[in-house]
Parts: C-alpha cells; structure tokens; sequence
C-alpha cells in the first residue's frame, strides 16, 4: 500500500513523541505489515539524523556570547539612566504645571476682584438698613448712640456710630448726595436715612 | 538552575534577576536566533533586541522562571526580522571551530551542514521555527503552538511540510554532486 500525506504526518508525530500510545499502537501494526510505511520511517530517521548534525554546529562559541552579554549589560544600563531621567523629567514637568495653573488660577481671581468692587459698589438699602429697630425707631446699640452700618462696597458692614439722630441723618444724607450721582446698580445711595424708617 | 529553566529563589532585585537570566541562557537563545534567521540577520542584534523588549518591561514578568519568556520572546523577534525587507546577507560562519577530526571529514560534514543550513534558510519562516524549536529545543507541540501563536494541529503540518520541503531540497542537492 502506497504511503500517503497523512501517514507521513502521522510518521512524523510518531517520531517527535507526539503520537497518543492508542494511535502508536495502531501505528505498530501497520508498520509490521507495510513495508512501503516503515521504509517511510527510515528515510525520516535518516533526514533527522543529517539534520541533527546540522544543530550540532548552531553553538554560537564563547566569544559570541561573551559579547552578547557584554552588549546587553551596557544597554540595560543605559536603559537605567534614560529610566531614571524620564522620572526626573515627569517630577520637572509636573511641578511646572501646576505653578502654570495656580499662576492661571491666580491672574482670574485678581480680574474678578477688579471688576466686582466697581460693580458692587452701591449699597443696597435693603441689605445695609441695619439700624431701623421694630419699632421704627433708630437702633441705639449703647445709651445715647445712634448706629449707622454703611457697606464699604465688598460687602463689609462697617458700623458707625453717632451721639443724636440728627447727626445720623445729616451723615446719611450727605453720603447719599455724594453717592446719587452715580448709583452703579442704579439702586438706592447704599444708605438709608434711620428717619426713611420712623 | 532546575530543569524547566528556574532560578534560585532569592532575595534578588529584578535587574539582578534579569543579569542571571541573559547570562544563563545567551548560548541557547543565540542558537536558536541564529538557526531562525539564518544568514540574514546578525543573531546577537536579534537576540539583544529581544532581551531589551523584556528589559523595558522587566517589572511585568515573573523572573524567577524566565526560560520560556525569554524563549518566546527571541522566536518572535526572530521571525519579526524576517518579515522586514531584506537588506543584506551576513557571510556564513564557521562555528565549528576546534573540533577534532580528520581534514577530509571534516570537510564532507561541513559541506553536509551548509548544505542543511541553506535548505532550512530556504523554508516557510513558520515552517523554519517550528522544526527550530522542535528538533533543537525539544519543545512539544503544545510549547510551540504556545511560542508561535498558533494551534497544535497547525503546528504539526508546519512540521510535516518544512521536513518534507527540507529532504526534497537536500535530495535535489545530492542529485546535483
């Protein structure tokens, strides 16, 4: 019986130890009837053993592989130092980014802090009639004084404090006078008169 | 060094692990580049190019077992090469200096041995790694279907087909004298 492709696989297999001991047993029998299949398998062993020569001689000697090594360690080294300088340089280009961004952060907020007194600057009567009591008499916070709060424009009461009602109000009015010319939110003066509540 | 290629447990830092690793297993990795490649590529570029692949990425393996990593890693570089164009063709070596034998036949089984060595330059590059790692390595066909990224069966045929491709090649050689 003529040897075909797949007994010459199976011959292969058988000769790298890759055939299952089921599939080896069938393969001995075959092997003791067919003379073409086992004439097959010497010529395999034959080509392997030629071959087996052949990686006898792959050794690549000593100096090769001296160098081989030596090659390796000064490239790994290397390797190191260029490791070494990419974290240095991630550490350097992070600490930059961040000074770049609170610098950033920084020059937006002071721009907001220039334009917000000027916007803010009237005084909202509603938010800085601080002195009018219940009773629609002006606060007296201690005996015989008369509390005015006044906002500075950045939202900060600033208390002040007259001896008579009237010196309250003569203040209030020539705050107002020299505020009603400009009323920024085109508001109130920011003040109002403790008698605007009496 | 045990047999599947292990290292001694230690305390040892990667890079210490890593100089262990490439100076036990050089000799074989050289030979197994230099059988792949054959004569078109230099076998230490290969392999050193491999052993800086698993450098840069030394802290993702396991180097206490690194033959089969490293292994693995050279066939690839290996056949990486060969499917770059071709620049040029490196002279044969004589690595088989220093053996004694007789001047006449030493030069029939030098003549024999090139002759292999074109044949098997001649082959598929997969048919050429898988006979590499199955007759030099002594891997099973599982092993090489792992190396190789490919299945069993596959394998199998690569073998079958490089060995069949090599005798006719060596039969078509000794027709010729």
């Amino acid at each position: 019986m003529a040897v075909n492709e797949n007994d010459c696989e199976l011959l292969s297999a058988y000769l790298d130890g890759e055939l299952p001991v089921a599939e080896c047993e069938g393969l001995w029998r075959r092997l003791a009837i067919e003379r073409e299949l086992m004439s097959e398998l010497d010529t395999l062993r034959a080509d392997h053993a030629v071959r087996g020569m052949m990686w006898s001689t792959l050794d690549p000697g000593d100096q090769a592989v001296a160098r081989l090594e030596s090659r390796v360690m000064r490239a790994s080294r290397r390797e190191d130092i260029l490791d070494r300088w990419h974290y240095v340089s991630r550490i350097i280009t992070t600490v930059a980014a961040l000074i770049l961004f609170g610098f950033t952060i920084g020059w937006l907020g002071r721009e907001r802090y220039i334009v917000s007194p000027t916007s803010t600057a009237s005084i909202n009567s509603n938010q800085s009639n601080h002195m009018a009591s219940s009773a629609g008499i002006p606060q007296m916070p201690s005996p015989g004084k008369v509390s005015v709060e006044v906002d500075d424009g950045t939202g900060k009461l600033v208390n002040l404090q007259f001896d008579t009602v009237d010196e309250a109000n003569r203040f209030v009015h020539d705050f107002r006078a020299a505020h009603t010319a400009t009323p920024p939110d085109g508001g109130d003066s920011g003040i109002v008169a403790p008698m605007d509540k009496f | 060094m045990d047999e599947k290629g292990r290292l001694p447990e230690a305390a040892e830092s990667t890079n210490e692990l890593f100089e262990r690793a490439v100076r036990q297993h050089s000799r074989r990795l050289l030979a197994i580049a230099r059988a792949i490649v054959g004569n078109r590529a230099s076998p230490e570029d290969v392999v050193q190019q491999a052993f800086m692949n698993l450098y840069q990425h030394r802290d993702r393996y396991d180097w206490r077992e690194p033959g089969g990593l490293m292994r693995r890693t050279v066939v690839n570089e290996s056949l990486r090469i060969l499917r770059q164009p071709r620049m040029s063709v490196l002279p044969d070596e004589a690595s088989d200096q220093g053996r004694s034998q007789s001047p006449g036949q030493h030069m029939v089984e030098s003549e024999t041995v090139l002759q292999v060595r074109r044949a098997i330059d001649r082959l598929p590059d997969n048919f050429r790694a898988a006979i590499v790692l199955c007759e030099y390595e002594k891997m099973s066909y599982a092993q090489i279907a792992e190396s190789l990224d490919a299945s069993i069966p596959q394998v199998k045929t690569w073998i079958h087909r490089g060995r069949r491709q090599l005798a006719e090649l060596l039969r078509a050689y000794a027709g010729q004298v």
